[in-house]
């Protein structure tokens, strides 16, 4: 009854527009298969280099994370969560700024080569190269990597290399013999994630990549609403949903296999002992900081500074007026309501049909098999054609649900949802029916059974859920873009719409813009994470 | 066996649903306006402060205004659902895709009153079912400063802009999904030709002209104003004027000018149109009427940037210090842009990536 409840929710705004625009890939004719084949190759082969370079960055980071206990840890994870709700179109202005041919980067290292006594390329810049979008994808997934990897070192049993040690392996070969396959599982399923966010890439691709470079998603876009021909957009969304789907398959497959359960055990952190611990914990802060820290920096920079004419606050000050006294000026305040309206209402919306299907499926091991690889196919779903299946699925009369206030969040929670399904199965796979039994037995009432027994067990992974659920909401913007209200934009939207006008105040509210949602994102992430740690 | 904790999720679960809908109830229903127009509208779309109210009070009406990605987006969404439309009153389709528009059936006719309200010149030939609203013109714009440091005069054909002397200098869009990028491909059609535009856009790039995806890369990624290395950037005619009002404090003289020569700018026009089968086109005429009286026209520079088509309305000061219109914009006849859009977006495409 529920399950169907929550699969009829999910046909109705999923399924049904999806269909709407795909029933055009009937009308094809005359694709360029060459075309496409070249574009397949390119989507592949930058994910899996996008997604290794991740890794690479990314593990020092979560090897800190996973094992010591210190000053800034929660700050660290909160920071590197930041770039997940950053607009491309703002990051893109950062990284002009920070590698671009004036950038930072490039004037650092002329003034550092011609001091060495040769001349730097002055044209240098990773803005249209294929090293600029690699770059912006480990920028945007390294926090992922940080938390998912993380979070499952903390709680490997430290006993077992330990034990190696005692038994005469050295600290290298008990991390390669026994650390390594123990933490295989986590990096295979959180490199895999990483690879599908790489592999459906848009705004990345589109803008610091440039013209030159197209992957699927940016291929549907072009083709659909650039050219116009939305068969060939349908087409394209086909196959990308036939290869993300297996990608899914591929990933619940390995979850189950490799998972075994870890979750119940307490995080093993230590505080550092030794100066090269220290030395090692400050040299893996820095040097993550540089991937994730320096955009953040140059960008509220660029909020104080944005002609380069001299440091104000004055853009700051701008976002409270409206000065050309527009029908739909929106102050910043109000944006935020907006925004933090939408985002609390995605996670009440996706958490009340994630638990309950999760719960299910928890208990019905093969319900759950064929369910959950479905569950995340909304992931691999091009933004594009399902905001074209809403433009296209809920604009006429029966269903004429376009400009309604719910929609909104309604469209952030199926972005969410295969989140929240991965965040809380676990949990509940472990919320064994004895448990409650015997807590009843034991003379509990229902309300103590529930706050004793069943939060602390789902709590974190209702947090967690809660988190990934209300940082997506706060940041997505292809179809918010789509299907907003002119006078309730979120804090992104307010942000594009302040960049598509020139003149210096509006790029630099834009910017100043860009300050107050990352401060918002990284405060919100630190309360969760402060509630995690209260409920464990 | 487990069905109490079963039962505790659904209630759980009737809970939060139940949260939500008080919620939403929290917003207050507006009692008035019994009639309700729809005007379907792009995302550029802005509007002083009391303006549509006056036509909601004399009408008995409340506007609701939808707006729904640029104007591509919106042409889609028109063309797609022709047979049963969003709204009343469709603005904000250009030249460059109102021909697909109106090929697909989308409009209905308008009397030939309203159609007289704009320019003869900017509304279309023979053409009895949209009428003009507003337009611009997108030219290359140039640092001022940056051209007189580096001790160069601003390109004047086409033919200079594809010289060494302004190798590297210029940005332009992606003319596939941005506006003022298509607009500049068209005027290069316009001319160069059909024979000559490819060519032309080969010695461009091999100059050094680099192709970024959209306006906002364009202007504050690219152009020497905001911190790149291009001190010429395809924008609009009113962007200099723009560069004034949305500085704190005022300068003296715009800082950007736009190059106006003889083909070298490309003009936009915006129409409005009654959509076929709106629930009421009487008022649907009447507001795109309302479009075109004094108090929307007058409106329009200082809130989307863009030039009245209504003919002597008086422009804001900023307007007529900073902002100039070419006099000989290139022209290309709408329906040849719709039927060959494709065609010539596939070819330049096919230049840019063999570069």
């Amino acid at each position: 009854m529920l399950l169907l409840a929550v699969l009829g929710f999910l046909g109705l705004f999923y399924g049904y527009p999806l269909l709407r625009v795909l029933f055009y890939a009937v009308n094809a004719s005359a694709i360029q298969w060459g075309r496409v084949w070249q574009v397949v190759w390119f989507t592949t082969w930058q994910a899996a280099l996008s997604t290794l370079l991740t890794v690479g960055v990314g593990l020092p980071a979560a090897w800190l994370v996973g094992r010591f206990r210190f000053v800034g840890r929660d700050l660290l994870l909160a920071v590197s969560g930041i770039p997940f709700v950053l607009p491309t179109v703002v990051l893109g202005v950062a990284l002009t700024a920070l590698l671009g041919p004036n950038g930072w980067l490039s004037q650092s290292l002329a003034q550092l080569t011609s001091a060495l006594g040769f001349v730097f390329p002055k044209q240098f810049t990773l803005m249209g190269t294929l090293g600029g979008i690699v770059f912006a994808h480990v920028f945007y997934n390294v926090g992922i990597l940080i938390r998912l990897v993380g979070e499952y070192w903390a709680k490997l049993d430290l006993q077992l290399e330990q034990a190696a040690q005692r038994l005469g392996a050295n600290r290298w070969q008990s991390a390669l013999t026994i650390g390594l396959p123990l933490l295989a599982p986590s990096l295979l399923t959180a490199s895999l994630l990483i690879f599908i966010f790489d592999f459906t890439s848009f705004g990345v691709v589109l803008l610091i990549g440039g013209p030159q470079y197209a992957t699927l998603e940016v291929a549907i876009y072009r083709q659909a609403l650039g050219f116009g021909n939305l068969p060939v957009a349908a087409v394209l969304s086909l196959f990308q949903l036939l290869l993300t789907g297996l990608l899914m398959a591929l990933y619940s497959h390995l979850q189950r296999r490799w998972s075994y359960s870890l979750t119940n055990q307490r995080p093993h952190l230590r505080r550092p002992t030794n100066w090269w611990q220290w030395l090692a914990i400050v040299a893996v802060a820095i040097f993550t900081a540089l991937w994730v820290l320096l955009p953040l920096v140059v960008l509220a920079w660029k909020a104080l500074n944005p002609l380069g004419a001299g440091i104000s606050l004055q853009y700051f000050q701008a976002l409270f007026q409206n000065s050309r006294n527009s029908l739909f000026f929106v102050s910043p305040a109000q944006s935020i309501y907006f925004s933090l309206r939408n985002a609390l209402a995605t996670v009440l919306i996706s958490l009340a049909l994630g638990l309950p299907l999760t719960w299910q499926m928890a208990h019905a091991p093969r319900l759950s098999y064929w369910l959950e690889p479905l569950l995340l196919v909304p992931l691999g779903t091009s933004a594009v054609t399902l905001g074209l299946g809403y433009l296209l699925g809920f604009g006429q009369s029966p269903l004429r649900w376009l400009g309604q206030p719910w929609l909104l969040p309604i469209v952030h929670s199926l972005v969410a949802f295969p989140f929240v399904v991965r965040s809380l199965l676990p949990a509940m796979r472990m919320l064994q029916v004895r448990l409650i039994q015997a807590a009843q037995l034991l003379g509990a009432s229902p309300s103590a059974v529930f706050l004793t027994v069943v939060l602390p067990l789902v709590g974190r992974a209702l947090g967690v859920a809660a988190s990934f659920a209300f940082a997506l909401s706060l940041g997505e913007f292809g179809a918010t873009l789509l299907i907003t209200r002119p006078d309730t934009p979120t804090l992104p939207v307010a942000i594009y719409r302040l960049l598509s006008q020139p003149g210096a105040l509006n790029v630099g509210q834009s910017y100043a813009l860009s300050v107050i949602l990352m401060l918002f994102c990284m405060v919100s992430l630190l309360l969760t994470q402060g509630w995690q740690i209260t409920a464990e | 066996m487990y069905s109490y904790m079963e039962k505790r999720f659904v209630m759980f679960g009737v809970m939060i649903a139940l949260l939500i809908s008080l919620s939403a109830c929290q917003t207050p229903a507006t009692p008035t306006a019994p009639i309700q127009l729809t005007l379907l509208t792009h995302d550029s779309f802005a509007v002083s402060e009391g303006v549509l109210a006056q036509f909601e009070a004399q009408h008995q009406v409340q506007i609701r205004v939808l707006k729904s990605g640029d104007a591509g987006t919106l042409t889609h969404q028109l063309v797609l659902n022709q047979s049963a439309p969003l709204g009343d009153v469709a603005f904000g389709l250009d030249n460059t895709f109102i021909s697909k528009a109106l090929s697909a059936n989308v409009f209905a006719p308008l009397s030939e009153n309203t159609r007289q309200q704009a320019q003869a010149e900017l509304n279309l030939p023979n053409e009895e079912r949209v009428v003009a609203v507003d337009f611009g013109d997108v030219c290359i714009n140039y640092d001022i400063a940056k051209l007189k440091e580096l001790n160069l005069p601003a390109p004047q054909t086409w033919a200079e802009l594809a010289q060494p002397t302004y190798a590297q200098l210029l940005v332009v869009e992606n003319p596939i999904n941005s506006s003022p990028g298509l607009a500049f491909l068209l005027a290069s059609i316009a001319a160069h030709g059909e024979d000559g535009y490819l060519e032309y856009w080969q010695s461009l790039l091999a100059n050094g002209a680099k192709v970024v995806e959209d306006w906002n890369t364009a202007y504050y990624s690219e152009f020497t104003r905001y911190g790149g290395t291009r001190p010429l950037v395809v924008s609009y005619a009113s962007s200099p004027p723009a560069e004034v009002i949305f500085s704190e404090p005022r300068p003296n003289s715009a800082p950007t000018a736009s190059i106006t020569a003889p083909g070298m700018c490309f003009r936009q026009v915006e129409y409005a149109g009654v959509l076929q089968g709106a629930t009421q086109p009487a008022l649907a005429e009447q507001l795109v009427a309302f479009l075109l009286s004094e108090t929307f026209q007058s409106d329009l520079p200082l809130q989307m940037f863009v030039f009245p088509a209504r003919p002597n309305t008086l422009l804001p000061s900023e307007f007529s210090a900073y902002a100039t219109l070419a006099e000989q914009p290139a022209q290309l006849d709408p329906a040849r842009i719709a039927n060959q859009r494709e065609e010539w977006l596939n070819d330049w495409e096919t230049v840019l990536l063999s570069k």
